[in-house]
This record gives structure tokens, sequence and C-alpha cells, in this order.
């Protein structure tokens, strides 16, 4: 049982020295897009994990809407027209760092 | 098989290539899981590799979903499994407004809340919960098929819309007119879910009737990080092929979310038609009616239940607990591996562990207690370890 005990121990710390998530680091993203952030976060895992859209090879404006605006309709999505300007705020600036050279300023890729 | 699903998955690229041409998005996503399932079965019980889906099992999705414009979309999903090459979505939208989306082709009749996150990149376990289950759980052969098994698709149209009252209240629903759940004889025990998805005789209705359904559910922004949904779902229609013997699912579910905390929960119950007529079909008495004959049905009814908690412990670990069952009451053929009544209930504990934004491992470890099988233990367990890719 010790054992068993020892091993959980290992594995939980091995998992926590190595973290990367399916999200963003916070950290990584302006503090002024912070709100956003944590309203894509929660409202774009409901039903699938984020790499799903962060991993999205969408660069257009246009196209972010359009996929928002699917989504959104999907059943129990919760997301209100009222949350889609915040979500498109963050994903337009996501976009744009991943397309930057660097990762952008937070290491968005 | 293989070189017709490529010719038809050619032939669906063909007949969207216009839209493609003009499309404002388009959107490639896929998913790829490798699970293994491990039953340790005794050499004193050697039961056969039938009984269930253990050892590899891989399911790959591919999905193309195009924005034609504003008002329409379409979307295209091959997946190979178990089953070989599959066409799991090919459908258009068009949507008039929110409350307004008219669905046409191939996909998935919406049915309670698990069928909304239809892909295993989307789930936290390899394995389904029993009602929807497909092929992974235990003694599958003897026990028979789940309530309905997931992913269900079918061909038809489907009417939904989803309308917000302000930010915190969701009211969707969905109705659907599709081909129907079938079995190829006109005297059946049961659905046959195999041939539901064979191509033998064909992807058509087998009995010119479609079957209908849908569902309604309501989600409420309870509190900042706490939201709820709950729903309400039924199909009915026949199976068999002279469209007498009847099937009618009904669902009940619940989501929760508080915090990082998801709680799921949701109840399936399916009553089935079985052509009886004949005493000699089945093992028990059947009761004759008041000019003495014997009815030309009875029904069986089967139904499941799952509660589902996932909780994040690290930013790239989740571990999930699930409790699910699923039970069977009704008549039997002659021989058959079970009683009148019996069922199954199982507790699974799993971990989730993210290696890379889109790649993550899947373990879990589950408990069986079967209660009305006529042979075998009571109690079994299963390990599984999984990955999964999605892109």
């Amino acid at each position: 049982m010790r054992q068993v005990v020892w091993l959980v121990i290992a594995v939980l710390a091995g998992c926590g020295a190595y973290q990367r998530g399916e999200g963003l680091d916070v950290a990584t993203v302006p503090p002024a897009l912070h709100a956003d952030y944590e309203l894509f976060a929660r409202r774009c895992s409901r039903c699938h994990s984020l790499s799903r859209p962060l991993n999205a090879r969408i660069t257009a404006d246009e196209h972010w809407a359009e996929y928002v605006s699917r989504m959104r309709r999907m059943p129990g999505s919760g997301i209100s027209p009222d949350d889609v300007p915040a979500l498109l705020r963050f994903l337009t600036w996501y976009s744009a760092a991943r397309r930057a050279p660097d990762g952008g300023a937070g290491g968005a890729r | 098989m293989k070189s017709r699903a490529w010719m038809l998955l050619l032939c669906l690229v063909g007949v969207l290539s216009p839209f493609v041409a003009q499309s404002i998005d388009l959107n490639l996503a896929g998913t790829l899981q490798l699970d293994y399932l491990f039953t340790p079965f005794g050499r004193s019980d050697p039961r056969p590799a039938s009984h269930t889906l253990d050892g590899f099992t891989e399911e790959l999705s591919l999905k193309l979903a195009i924005d034609i414009s504003s008002h329409a979309s379409a979307n295209v999903k091959a997946c190979f499994g178990c089953h070989g090459f599959e066409v799991g979505m090919a459908y258009v939208d068009f949507r008039l407004a929110d409350e307004f989306n008219l669905r046409a082709g191939r996909f998935s009749p919406t049915f309670g809340e698990f069928g909304l996150r239809h892909d295993p990149g989307n789930h936290r376990l390899s394995d389904k919960p029993l009602p929807y289950d497909m092929g992974r759980m235990l003694r599958m052969m003897e026990f028979g098929r789940s309530v309905l098994p997931s992913p269900y698709v079918d061909n038809g149209i489907e009417l939904s819309g989803s309308h917000f009252f302000g930010r915190r209240l969701q009211l969707d629903y969905a109705a659907h007119a599709v081909a129907g759940l079938r079995a190829n004889t006109d005297t059946p025990y049961d659905v046959d879910f195999i041939a539901s998805r064979s191509a033998a005789p064909y992807y058509i209705d087998n009995n010119s009737e479609p079957s209908v359904g849908g569902r309604v559910g309501l989600t409420a922004r309870l509190a900042d990080r706490v939201d709820l949904t709950v729903g309400g779902s039924a199909i009915w229609g026949a199976y068999d092929t002279r469209a007498r013997m009847t099937y009618t699912v009904l669902g009940a579910d619940l989501f929760l979310r508080a915090g990082r905390t998801n709680v799921r929960a949701e109840y399936l119950i399916r009553r089935t038609d079985m052509y009886a007529a004949e005493q000699e079909r089945f093992e028990y008495a059947l009761q004759p009616l008041a000019d003495g004959s014997l009815p030309e049905r009875v029904f069986q009814v089967r139904d499941g239940w799952y509660v589902e908690i996932e909780q994040p412990v690290l930013r790239n670990l989740d571990v999930i607990l699930r409790w699910d069952g699923m039970r069977r009451r009704g008549n039997v053929a002659p021989g058959a591996a079970v009683d009148f009544d019996a069922g199954v209930s199982r507790w699974t504990l799993g971990a989730q562990y993210v290696i890379e934004r889109g790649y993550r491992l899947k373990a879990s470890a589950e408990h069986y207690a079967w209660w009305g099988m006529r042979s075998g233990a009571d109690q079994d367990w299963a390990f599984h370890l999984g990955a999964v890719a999605t892109f």
C-alpha cells in the first residue's frame, strides 16, 4: 500500500513538474485581455478541449467571427451574443501573436 | 470496403467543392485515439475476445467544416474505427436566424448531452458511459447492446434553434426526422445496431417510415463561474422491415459546471417491441389475449444511467470518477444468456494527462458488477490506457 502511495506522489510530482495544459498560461496574455481569455477558456472548453480553437489554422477576423457564431449556436454553448465581442478580441490578438516570429509577446504559440 | 469508402469520400468532396471554391471559411480538424483495453480474464474463465473489443482499438476522424456564408455551412466527417471507414457527417446547415436552423444530410440526431460532444477527443475517458456504449463494455454479446450506441448517425433532416434570454438563460430545441434504427427482419427481438451501421442491405430506410425525435435544453448561468444545463430527449420509430415493431427512447440529462469542476448525469430508457405470436420464441410464458390467442408483440425495457465528475487537480491533469449502469427487463429467447431481469453497475476511476496542447494520455480502471447473468463471474475488472491527439 505504501508503495502505491509513493507511486501516486511520484506521478503527481512528475505531472506538476511539466505543466503544459490545453490552454494558455494566463501570464502570457496581455493584462487588458485577461477577462476576455477567462471567458474564452470557460465558454470554449465546455464541449471540447481548448486545443481545438487554439490549434485551429484560422487567421482572418471574418473567419473567427463565423467560427464563433457557429459555436455559439451549439446547444447549451452558453455563449450569448453579448459574449462574442470579448471572445473575438481575444482570438484576434491570439491569431496575431501566433503569427508573430517569436510567438507574440506572450509566447502564445 | 476500403476503396468504396474512399470513393464515397471523394464524391462528397466533389459535391462540396463548388461551395469550397466560394466559401468564406474552411476548417479542417481531426482526432486520433488509440486505446488499449486490458481484461484480466482468468484461466478458469476463458471468455472469448468476442465478449468485448479488448486489445487495441483506434478511432480516427477527419472533419471539414465550411462556412459558405453567414447563413449556410456544410460539414463532412470521415471516420475510421472498429467498423472500418464510415461517413460520420455529411450535411448542410441553412440558418435563417439563431432560432431557426435547418440541417439536411447525414448527421447525429440530437439526443442527450453526451452526443453533443460526439468525438473521442472531447471526452476525458476512453470509454463511453454504458447507456451509450458501442462495443467496449465487457460481455456485450451476452448482455446485448446499450440503450442508444453512440455516435448514432443517420440520414434525415433536423430543425433546431437556440434563443438567449439576456446573458444568463439559453433555450435550445431540436426536432428531427431520420431513417431510424433498424433490424433486417420482420420478426425481431431487438434493434440490430450492426444492421443500422451496415451497408448491407444498403444505407437506406428498411421500412420507409421515418423515426422522429428531438431534444429541449435549458442552460442557466447561475453565477459567474457556475452553469447548469438540463435537457430532455425523445426518439420514436419503427425498426422492423414491416414497420410494426416500434421503439421509444427517452432521456434526461444534466450538466453542472462549478468553477473547474464538471458534473454530468444522464438517464436513458428504451422500450422496444419484440415479435411474439409463438410461445416457442420465448422462455417465459406469454400472457394470452382475451380471445386466447398470443399477442403479436411484447416488449423489453433497457435503461441506463451515468453520473460523472471531472476534476482538474493540476493544470495538465484531470481526475474523473464515473458511476454508470444498465438494466434489461423483459422476456428472453430460449437459451439466452440473461434472466428476465439483468443488469450491470460499473465504477470507473480515470485520469487524463496533457502532454502538449492537443496531445493527451488517458488511463482508467473499471469495476463491473453483474446481476441476472446465467454464466460467468459476478464481477469483472477492465483497464484502459489510451493516447489521443486533436489536430
